[in-house]
């Protein structure tokens, strides 16, 4: 059986956090290899009743949880590779829309936001179609940013 | 003096490490290889890695498979090079080593710890109907290694008008964009012989033809989309009305990418509109090619195919056939085969021999399907699975370095391969594009 890391980021300062536990699931399959071996990251932002600040991400990729510190502006791509997040070959393609290995799923929720104010465009849904595990929210890391008022932007 | 001794010490350590370090052999430097090793460096750090190739450069595919026009997908290079540049140590690399004929896999299985067997599938599927061996008939393999640079590949002939394309998958996309729109390669990493030769092209019709129905693509969305959007071709999908007929069916039925891809099919259907321009790009369907006619200079003439929905025999004129009908499972020397014919594995990488730690990845692991994402994904649990099983208390493997000096077999390592992109891209730089790939290695492999 499979077993890959987990990792789990959080994000920067002055992010606004809505009221409940939001969580950012980014999950990697392999089409070849059972259920198992999914690679799922998720990113948990701190829970709070009040706008709290967010100052890393979580990204959770099967058992093992890694973080990493966000400024605001940065991309989920951003994020792990300044970070140096032992994801090897997450973001191939250095966020040109060429390679579709930067793919998370993001909770309803996050998902939702997201699409409201930047939602994925033509290219970056072509390039979703190439997901191993392609959901109903899933999104390419290095197309959304740590945003001030909402997280994912 | 304090220096020097911390130097020499800390010298000392990176050799009793490298001394007890295990061992790993890669077989192959394309994506399967390099990520995994990427990985595997990651989880086992003190690991030793020797990557042959049985090419002169490395990168596989990303080299000569990636379309020129895709330069973003070979971005992920700059992973790889990080590979070779942050372990100087630990991760060699042995190009112009074919493994089976220079070493063999047994030598490899002796001497190293594990073994990953990560050598693609780059043996195409032949054409195997009467007239197949008329002058201009290639296959979209080859097709692709020419204007790739591929050392010793032959140029076809694009003096012809027609063009005809047997395959519905993205190689034969590939070569369809190649021929269509060569004004976007000006800049790139296409070396000048192709390009010129592509520029010059007379051919101003092509046909993409499929065995099956429209609903039976392997085209990703991203690659049918490019030749739609070839602004100076007119490229359109024809379909009779039964076919028309079943890929609404489809789209009806299918999962969200099936919809969107059939979708891009729908929208680009043959109509005055799209058939504009003077030169065409046809997609034609339920076409089952039957013979190839050749003229008295064994050039082909035409293809004739069997038109399943008209259930009758087509003729096509044609100067330039490809066919990209897929790719055969290659098993080197000594490696187990199951009752398919492709490489045995135990599980999803482990390969069937009890002798040694033998893994696979990639396009040699599974068939030459899914695109490099596949390939990462597959790349870190495999890496994973040799973690696991690299053992900690370690008698020292020798490698077969003193082998390959032995049997005088002159491989390009990293540093000569530095000097070799260096030179590319400043040749490259002068000509006001990426890089000038060198297609024969001969005096580099001369020189000691
Ligand atoms: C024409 C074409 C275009 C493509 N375009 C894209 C694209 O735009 N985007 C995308 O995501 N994917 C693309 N792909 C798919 C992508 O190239 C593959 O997913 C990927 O390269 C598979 O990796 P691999 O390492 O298994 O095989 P390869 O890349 O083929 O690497 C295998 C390596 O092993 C070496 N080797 C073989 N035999 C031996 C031996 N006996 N000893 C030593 N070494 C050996 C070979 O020289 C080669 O370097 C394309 C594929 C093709 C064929
Ligand atoms: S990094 Fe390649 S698509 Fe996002």
């Amino acid at each position: 059986m499979f077993r890959l890391g987990r990792l789990i980021a959080t994000a920067s300062t002055s992010i606004t956090l809505p009221r409940i536990t939001s969580t950012l699931r980014l999950r990697f399959r392999l089409n070849t290899i059972n259920d198992s071996t999914s690679l799922r990251c998720s990113a948990r932002s701190l829970s709070s009743n009040a706008p709290k600040k967010i100052d890393s991400v979580h990204f959770v990729c099967g058992d093992q949880t890694f973080t990493g510190k966000a400024k605001l502006g940065d991309s989920l791509l951003d994020v792990i590779v300044d970070n140096d997040l032992p994801l090897d070959g997450y973001g191939a393609c250095e966020g040109t829309l060429a390679c579709c290995t930067c793919h998370v799923i993001l909770s309803k929720e996050h998902f939702d936001r997201v699409d409201k104010t930047n939602p994925a465009g033509e290219e970056e849904l072509d390039m979703l179609d190439l997901a191993p595990e392609l959901s109903d929210y899933s999104r390419l890391g290095c197309q959304i940013r740590v945003e001030k008022r909402g997280w994912w932007v | 003096m304090f220096c020097r001794v911390v130097a020499t010490s800390s010298r000392y350590l990176t050799l009793s490490s490298a001394r007890n370090a295990p061992r790993v052999a890669v077989v192959g430097s394309g994506p399967a290889g390099l990520f995994t090793c990427a990985t595997l460096l990651r989880r086992v750090p003190s690991c030793v890695i020797d990557v042959f190739d049985a090419a002169p450069v490395p990168f596989g595919l990303v080299r000569y498979g990636v379309a020129p026009d895709h330069q973003e997908v070979k971005n992920c290079i700059h992973g790889f090079e990080k590979i070779f540049n942050d372990h100087p140590n630990q991760a060699n690399l042995f190009c112009n080593v074919n493994i089976g004929r220079d070493v063999k896999l047994q030598e490899l299985f002796d001497n190293y710890d594990a073994v990953l067997l990560a050598y693609g599938a780059h043996r195409p599927r032949r054409l195997k109907i009467p007239g197949y061996d008329a002058k201009n008939v290639i296959s979209g393999s080859d097709f692709v290694s020419w204007y790739n640079g591929v050392p010793d590949t032959q140029a076809p002939k694009l003096d012809g008008k027609n063009a005809v394309i047997i395959g519905n998958g993205n190689v034969a996309l590939d070569c369809a964009r190649m021929i269509s729109s060569s004004d976007n390669l000006q800049t790139t990493d296409i070396p000048k012989e192709p390009l010129e030769i592509l520029s010059k092209s007379q051919l101003s019709k092509i046909t993409i033809a499929g065995r099956r129905g429209p609903q039976n693509v392997s085209f990703t969305i991203k690659e049918l989309r490019e030749q739609f959007k070839v602004s100076t071709w007119s490229s359109f999908v024809s379909l009779r009305d039964s076919e028309l007929e079943d890929l609404q069916k489809a789209l009806a039925s299918g999962d969200r990418r099936k919809k969107r891809l059939f979708q891009v099919m729908l929208d680009n259907l043959a109509s005055p509109a799209k058939t504009r321009q003077t030169k065409e790009c046809n997609f034609v369907f339920n076409h089952v090619p039957v013979s190839v006619e050749k003229n008295n200079e064994n050039f082909v003439q035409s293809v004739r195919f069997n038109d399943q929905i008209a259930q009758k025999e087509v003729s096509y004129p044609c100067d330039l056939l490809i066919y990209s009908i897929g790719y055969e499972n290659i098993i080197l020397d000594g490696l187990p085969v199951n009752e398919n014919g492709s490489l045995k594995l135990l599980d999803e990488c482990r390969v069937d021999v009890s002798s040694a730690a033998v893994f696979a990845c990639g396009w040699c692991s599974h068939g030459p399907r899914g695109v490099i994402v596949d390939t990462q994904q597959q790349s870190v649990a495999v890496a994973q699975r040799i973690a696991e099983i690299l053992p900690s208390n370690l008698e020292t493997k020798p490698g077969v370095s003193s082998l390959l000096e032995s049997r005088g077999i002159r491989y390009i390592s990293w540093k000569e391969w530095c000097s070799i992109d260096e030179e590319e891209r400043r040749a490259g730089h002068e000509m006001g594009k990426i890089r000038e790939k060198i297609l024969h290695f001969e005096p580099i492999l001369s020189r000691k």
